[in-house]
Parts: C-alpha cells; sequence; structure tokens
C-alpha cells in the first residue's frame, strides 16, 4: 500500500499514528489507514496526534476490528488511484471490478459478528466519523429490522416497550393500512 | 480485556442512523419500527428525520400509479393501484370522483380535471390531503391537457407538498396555446399562442428543469415545447424512422435530454432529442421484450415515471413496469386495464396521514 508513488507521497504514507484503546492498548497505523476516520483527520491537521490519540470510548476488541476495516479500505483505495493511470481503461475496469468484488467480500465477511459486537462497532464509526463502516454496520441492522413485528424488534434488539397501549393503539389507528 | 458485555442496547444517535436506512419502497416498515418504544416513535415522526430521510434516499420511492378506470353504473372515475404492498395511498380515495379526469401528477400532487359546464381544474395533495379548485382558466371547453409542478426555483422536490404550485394548461380550439397558472397569485398569470393546425392530446406531460413537454395528436405524436421562463411554445417532431402504429411516452433521460418511448415490433425503443449535435433525435436504446415479458403481444407504452427511469407497458398478458436500468420487469396491472398511468411517486414518514379525496366540489381547503 505504501509502496508506490513518489518520494513524498511515500513518506506521507509512511508516517505512522499511534491509537490507544480505552484500556490503553497502543495500535500503530499509517496515516492514510487512520484519515479514514474523519475526526483523526480533523486531529492530525490540528497537529494534535503527538504522544498518540486517546480513544476514550473505543476498547482494543473493537478499535483492532475499525482499524482491520480502514487498511483494507485504504489500500482499496490506494490500488485505485495507482491503477488508474497505469491501465487501459478496459483494463482498468477489470481491477476495478476485481477491487469491488474483493471488498464487497471482504465487507460480508467483516459484518459476521454478534449483535454486541455489531452495535459497539456502529458507535466507533460514528464517534470516528468513518462514513463507510457506519453505513455498512448501520445498513446491516437495518436489513435485519425491515421485515420484523414490532414485537420481534424488540425481542432482537432488547428494547423496552414504553408506549401506552393508548398510543399504540392510536398509531395503528392512523396508520391502519399498514397491517392489512 | 473488555468488560463483559451488558445484553446490546441501540443509543438515540445510531438508532437514527439506522432507521434512516430502512427501504423508502416499503414504508409499512417505518410504521412498524415506530411501534417499536416512545424514542423511536419520535424519531420517526420529527420533522428532521423527514428532512434527513429524503435527503439520504434522493429519488422519491414509486409508490403505485392513477389511471382512468370504467366502473359499471358509475362511468369513468380515477383508480390508484399500488405497486406496494401495504401501500399508505387511500383506498377509497376517489369513492365520489365519477367522471373526474386525472391529467397529471407530479411533486406529490394530482391534477384533475373535474366535470362542470367550464373547465374546471383541482390539485389535490394524497399525503397532506390538501384540495385547491382553480379559477377558471379563460379558455372555453375542448380539447385540452395540464401539467402541474412545483412552483419553487431550485427545489429538489423531496418535500415539497404544501408548497406553491404551477399548473400549465395547453388547449386548442382554433389556435393552440398555453396558460399558466401560479397558486402564490392565485391566477392565471401568462399566456402564449402557437398557431393553427394544432391539437393537444391527453398523454401524461414531462418535466425537464424548466422545459414542459405534451404530447400532440395532430401531427401526430408532435411535441409541444412549454418553457417556463420564457413563457413561450415550440414545436418538436416525433423521431423520424417511427413508424407510429403504438402508443409513445416522454422521459427524461439520465443526462437531461428529453427521452421518447414507444414499441416497435416486438422491441422497447427509447430515442434521446440531441439539442446541440444533430438538432434530432439519436436511437438510444431498444430492449427486445419478447424475453422480458414471455408470451406477450400487443405490447403499447403506457406511462414512464419521472426520475426514476421506470417504463410502464401493458400487454395481452397484463400491464408491466420496466425498469430500465436493471431490466427488471414486474407485474402492475391486469390486461388493457390502463391506457394511460401517471406514476405516483412520494416518501412516506410516520406523522404524515394519506387522506382521501374531499369531495364537495369548488371547495378550497
Amino acid at each position: 500500500m505504501a509502496s508506490a508513488g513518489s518520494g513524498d507521497e511515500k513518506a506521507a504514507a509512511a508516517a505512522m499514528i499511534t491509537l490507544i484503546s480505552s484500556d490503553n492498548e497502543k495500535f500503530e497505523v499509517t496515516e492514510a489507514t487512520a484519515t479514514l476516520s474523519q475526526t483523526i483527520r480533523h486531529m492530525i491537521e490540528d497537529g494534535c496526534t503527538d504522544g498518540g490519540v486517546p480513544l476514550p470510548n473505543v476498547t482494543s476488541k473493537i478499535l483492532a476490528r475499525v482499524i482491520e476495516y480502514c487498511k483494507k479500505h485504504a489500500t482499496a483505495a490506494a490500488g485505485e488511484e495507482g491503477s488508474s493511470s497505469s491501465f487501459s481503461d478496459a483494463a482498468f475496469l477489470e481491477v476495478d471490478r476485481a477491487f469491488l468484488e474483493e471488498l464487497e467480500e471482504f465487507d460480508d465477511a467483516f459484518l459476521e459478528v454478534d449483535r454486541a459486537t455489531l452495535f459497539d462497532l456502529i458507535l466507533a464509526a460514528n464517534y470516528l466519523d468513518i462514513k463507510g463502516l457506519l453505513n455498512l454496520t448501520c445498513q446491516k441492522v437495518a436489513d435485519s429490522v425491515k421485515g420484523k413485528t414490532p414485537e420481534q424488534i424488540r425481542e432482537m434488539y432488547n428494547i423496552v416497550n414504553d408506549l401506552t397501549p393508548e398510543e399504540e393503539a392510536e398509531i395503528r389507528r392512523e396508520t391502519q393500512w399498514a397491517f392489512e | 480485556m473488555a468488560p463483559p458485555h451488558a445484553p446490546p442496547e441501540l443509543m438515540a444517535d445510531p438508532v437514527e442512523e439506522i432507521l434512516l436506512r430502512l427501504p423508502p419502497g416499503d414504508p409499512a416498515c417505518l410504521v412498524r419500527a415506530s411501534l417499536v418504544c416512545k424514542p423511536w416513535c419520535r424519531l420517526l415522526s420529527a420533522p428532521s428525520f423527514r428532512r434527513r430521510y429524503r435527503a439520504f434516499h434522493r429519488a422519491p420511492p414509486l409508490l403505485g400509479f392513477l389511471h382512468q378506470h370504467h366502473a359499471v353504473g358509475v362511468g369513468n372515475l380515477p383508480r390508484f393501484v399500488p405497486t406496494v404492498t401495504p401501500c399508505p395511498f387511500p383506498k377509497q380515495a376517489f369513492g365520489g370522483c365519477a367522471h373526474w379526469c386525472v391529467l397529471d401528477c407530479r411533486h406529490g400532487r394530482v391534477l384533475f380535471d373535474v366535470p362542470f359546464d367550464s373547465v374546471n381544474l383541482a390539485v389535490w395533495e394524497p399525503i397532506t390531503g390538501k384540495r385547491q379548485q382553480l379559477p377558471k382558466p379563460p379558455i372555453c371547453l375542448g380539447c385540452y391537457n395540464a401539467a402541474v409542478l412545483c412552483a419553487v426555483r431550485g427545489c429538489d422536490h423531496l418535500d415539497c407538498s404544501g408548497g406553491p404550485f404551477f399548473v400549465v394548461l395547453v388547449g386548442s380550439r382554433n389556435i393552440l396555446g398555453s396558460h399558466l397558472y401560479s397558486s402564490e397569485a392565485g391566477a392565471w398569470i401568462a399566456s402564449a399562442d402557437l398557431g393553427t393546425g394544432y391539437l393537444g392530446y391527453r398523454k401524461p406531460s414531462v418535466l425537464i428543469r424548466d422545459d414542459v413537454y405534451f404530447v400532440l395528436i395532430v401531427p401526430r405524436n408532435t411535441i409541444l415545447k412549454y418553457n417556463l421562463g420564457k413563457n413561450c411554445l415550440t414545436i418538436i417532431q416525433s423521431p423520424v424512422a417511427h413508424d407510429t402504429h403504438g402508443d409513445i411516452a416522454l422521459m427524461p433521460m439520465e443526462d437531461g435530454s428529453l427521452g421518447f418511448a414507444s414499441v416497435l415490433g416486438s422491441k422497447l425503443c427509447l430515442w434521446s432529442w440531441n439539442e446541440e449535435v444533430v438538432a434530432g433525435w439519436v436511437e438510444f436504446r431498444a430492449i427486445e421484450l419478447e424475453t422480458l415479458i414471455p408470451s406477450s403481444s400487443s405490447i403499447e407504452v403506457v406511462g414512464s415515471a419521472e426520475g426514476i427511469d421506470v417504463i410502464f407497458v401493458t400487454t395481452n398478458v397484463g400491464a408491466f413496469t420496466i425498469e430500465l436500468k436493471s431490466g427488471q420487469v414486474k407485474k402492475v396491472g391486469k390486461p388493457w386495464e390502463c391506457c394511460t398511468v401517471f406514476p405516483f411517486m412520494s416518501f412516506y414518514t410516520p406523522g404524515c396521514a394519506c387522506s382521501i379525496l374531499p369531495s364537495a366540489p369548488a371547495e378550497a381547503h
């Protein structure tokens, strides 16, 4: 990933950032990987990453997964940039498609986690402002909700129904069409 | 080591991110989600969520289509056919609308021709229930068609129901002319004349940027362009190679040009109007329908959905939608049921109350 490009680019891509999880584990990552997070990108721009970036809301277990995601997607982005100048259009499209397929496979496998981990990933993606990861994880939960009844959704996600029977009856009356 | 997990609990911020991703093409799933608990209900019904949801999904989904239906003992009346189930469009919407005629449907509004002793138009918003009777236009009964569109400049039309609108009426006795109604002014504010020898046709219009296109029947399948900014009318001939045996539909193409769809033999053919290079029609695509809709014959194009690249066709085996991008075909109606369809596209989020058309005549709400 950091092997292509001119000397300057190489230096920039190889610059390392230290991320510190809530349980004090340190992770060394390249700037290219770290800046998939808008939150960290802003910290880098503000020059406040010396001595490491503390992430008090993210455990080491989740941070390791988040970094795995960012590494893969940063590599894909770098690969796409590199290929656009060195291949013919047709070859580029072919490479592009291969990248996308590989990324999709990676994403599918990445989402094979229990619900607790999935929610932690959503919280981390939200806090770190990683658009792709937030989209991926939220879409996974949305897909699991869409065909379900309110009761099934509550059960799946351990949600207490605090609507009064009257409130529930009123919503059902106003949206009767949805239950026909 | 991370501390052991309590059972998963969804928090407010990510919940909004998740609910945003529920599919607009299945409006009932938003309603079911609103019944989960109070926070979800509040979130889904909030105007801020409604705005975010629309902006996130961009194109409003196709919920169904309107067409004229002949009911025994009642006569012609509008009918709504859902393309999603369940569908929030009210089932008994047109109970009191015998002989009403749908002229157009756009930007969440439906435009009707209401039978009366003069030209009488009404605009209805199914999602808000607002209905407005237009003042008498400056034309006589005869051959006319009309289009309704949002009047807000630069609007993305994701959430413009309830706002000001225009109606463009084109009609002819001897001279073909247009009249523009502004709901803000509450009056017919501009007119333009084209000339003699033209006759309008009640086919759906299409809006592309500042231009509204209508189909004329004389000369056959000629297209009339009305420019809103300049208040002027121009004529565009239909594709020359077109053997005009069937019906046609106008549609906006992805590049912003005018599209023209018709069936030639067993193929659905699309042309695109190229103003700059050839000042004419360019054959854009031909789609073999025999394979898409097996054992179909007598295929006619009956409509198109603006902005989502969907064509409606009717055949001996039913009415179908064809998604041009994916080639996906869906049966949406019985054979010979409709000869012109007006697609209804709208977002629905909890808190929108779809209402039936108030049938009391000449009463503005």
